[in-house]
């Protein structure tokens, strides 16, 4: 190979100058073994290096670089596409003759649209030993890497499948715990109550007040026993879906729910009737709207259910000017049990907004919270249940 | 002179770089040395009985490529395929009889010779078996030895003479 520049007239000179710059500045990172410039007719304007030997100037290029025949269609792909599009590239040949073989070259072919023009430039690859080794390091690693994904896959689905049968066991133990503790419990209860209507007259107050003590924990266990039950429960029963008005379904739940004289509740929006789950969405609005008027502050209060239809749901937002949640109990309240104040002498077991979100979530609705009570009162509860429930 | 692209195929170790070599530089190399790539080579070929000579430009290919040569660019604008197996080893017999039906879908119309390569290394009087699937009345099939340079140009010859035929 030799390293000989074929340019036309000099008065062009200094305009593949710049042009090798560019193609100098493409190919910084690899060595540059050849160049030629082709005008939009693949016509020859000038060569450099290892392409000087076999491209002459104003050839047609097809016809001069006899080994590389198959680039005439290659070349006018690479012209009709707009813009800069990508090199055509042709990796790792040889050229072999009977004086010996060229470096082993990889070609690429560019189109210039701001020149009009092609670049045709082999840039030297690494040497057959150096390839062979760069491969096999290649595949030793993509070896490694596949083993170690099967590895992580294998390990994955062991979790998994540790995770469901967890989760089906704690699920199986919420629903016999509650359960079978309930019978017990409730003959707890009748013996307190028993003992304490059997107490005589004279009967110490304190001992009066102890006996009173045991039966409203009984209760309050029962409840929370029940509420544990339901909470297992869901996804343990097939829901049908049905037609459902959810304008009367709200203004049924509204008028259920007792509250003070003080508590206004508006309901506005649009509700339309969809095919759902009638006992889902019951217990989610119900919940919300029983929380919204117990968990009030004052004895006046406003309380705004609202519904909006979007594309695929329907978004219900139960908002109260009660006291707020703060932020660090966003998460908490949801969880079972967990409740903000103390609730021991309360009707609350403190599992509403855990059983609300579970059974959202088994029909695929999504739910959140808006409550800052460090800026202003009041906790907004966004359901978004979906017109289509696949679950 | 016309050109004309012809591609060589055939299982890794088959010797498609001892054809090329024989064919275009006359010499054999004992030592074998996997080629990495492709190697393009240029030989001037006159068909015999007639036709105008032309340059065919042989891409001796890696043998790694499998079926998906016809998908890469080094297939592009293949004229013929030469596809080669070697007789001491069956299996790449049969690779090249796939390797041919590959190219004929890939390029339909476009003429293939088949090569038993190594017949030198065949016993005196041993009989060479075929696989079914080589033995297709269109296709030639030409026993050689790349070493003793025992029928490559016919080979050659033979595509050659289809490839002029059909310009």
């Amino acid at each position: 190979m030799t390293s000989q520049w074929l340019l036309p007239g000099d008065g062009e000179v200094a305009g593949f100058a710049r042009a090798l710059g560019e193609a100098i500045e493409l190919f910084a990172e690899r060595r540059l073994l050849g160049l030629t410039w082709l005008d939009a007719d693949m016509v020859a304007l000038a060569s450099y290096g290892a392409l000087a030997d076999f491209v002459p100037l104003n050839a047609t290029v097809t016809d001069a670089v006899a080994p590389l025949i198959g680039l005439h269609d290659v070349l006018l792909e690479l012209k009709s596409q707009p813009g800069n599009a990508a090199p055509f590239e042709m990796p790792n040949v040889a050229l072999v003759g009977p004086s010996g073989s060229t470096p082993r070259m990889d070609l690429q072919v560019y189109w210039l649209p701001a020149r009009q023009q092609f670049l045709l430039a082999v840039t030297k690859v690494l040497s057959t030993g150096e390839l062979e080794i760069g491969l096999a390091q290649q595949v030793r690693k993509r070896m490694i890497a596949e083993a170690e994904l099967a590895q992580k896959s294998r390990e994955l689905v062991v979790a998994n499948a540790e995770l469901t049968r967890a989760n089906r066991d704690l699920a199986e133990f919420a629903y016999v715990i509650s359960h079978d503790l309930k019978a017990p419990l409730r003959a707890m209860r009748y013996h307190a109550d028993d003992l304490e209507s059997g107490l005589p007259d004279n009967t110490d107050g304190a001992v009066r007040a102890l006996a009173s003590q045991i039966r409203s924990q009984s209760r309050r266990m029962a409840r929370m026993l029940t509420d544990l039950l339901a909470y297992s429960k869901i996804g343990r029963e097939v829901e049908a879906l049905e037609p459902v008005d959810t304008a009367a379904l709200v203004e049924g739940i509204v008028a259920s729910i007792p509250r003070p004289a003080g508590m206004l509740v508006t309901i506005s929006g649009d509700w339309p009737r969809l095919d759902t789950f009638a006992a889902p969405l019951d217990l989610v609005l119900r919940n919300l709207i029983g929380n919204a008027i117990a968990h009030h502050d004052q004895a006046e209060g406003h309380i705004v259910i609202t519904c909006a239809l979007a594309d695929d749901a329907i978004e219900i937002a139960v908002a109260d000017d009660g006291p707020g949640i703060p932020s660090d109990w966003h998460d908490a309240i949801f969880l079972p049990f967990r409740t903000i104040r103390e609730t021991s002498g309360s009707d609350s077991s403190g599992i509403g907004l855990a059983l609300v979100r579970r059974t959202a979530e088994s029909v695929g609705a999504r739910l959140n919270l808006v409550s800052d009570p460090t800026i202003a009162r009041g906790t907004t509860f966004n359901v978004r249940w979906p017109l289509v429930i696949t679950a | 002179m016309r050109i004309s692209k012809i591609l060589l195929l055939g299982e890794i170790g088959v010797g498609k770089t001892s054809i090329a070599r024989r064919l275009v530089l006359d010499t054999f190399e004992a030592s074998y040395k996997a080629t990495i790539g492709t190697d393009i080579y240029r030989y001037e070929v006159v068909p015999s009985p007639v036709g105008e000579p032309f340059h065919c430009i042989i891409w001796d290919t890696d043998g790694n490529f499998g079926d998906t040569i016809f998908r890469h660019v080094y297939a592009r604008q293949a004229d013929a395929a030469v596809i080669i197996g070697d007789v001491m080893r069956p299996s790449t017999l049969t690779a090249a009889a796939h390797l041919g039906t590959g190219f004929m879908d890939a390029f339909p119309g476009r003429p293939i010779v088949y090569i038993a390569n190594k017949v030198d290394m065949l016993e005196e009087g041993a009989s060479l078996e075929l696989p079914a699937a080589m033995c297709d009345d269109s296709i030639p099939i030409v026993t050689t030895s790349a070493k003793t340079g025992h029928h490559v140009r016919e080979a050659f010859n033979d595509i050659a003479v289809v490839i002029a035929r059909r310009w």
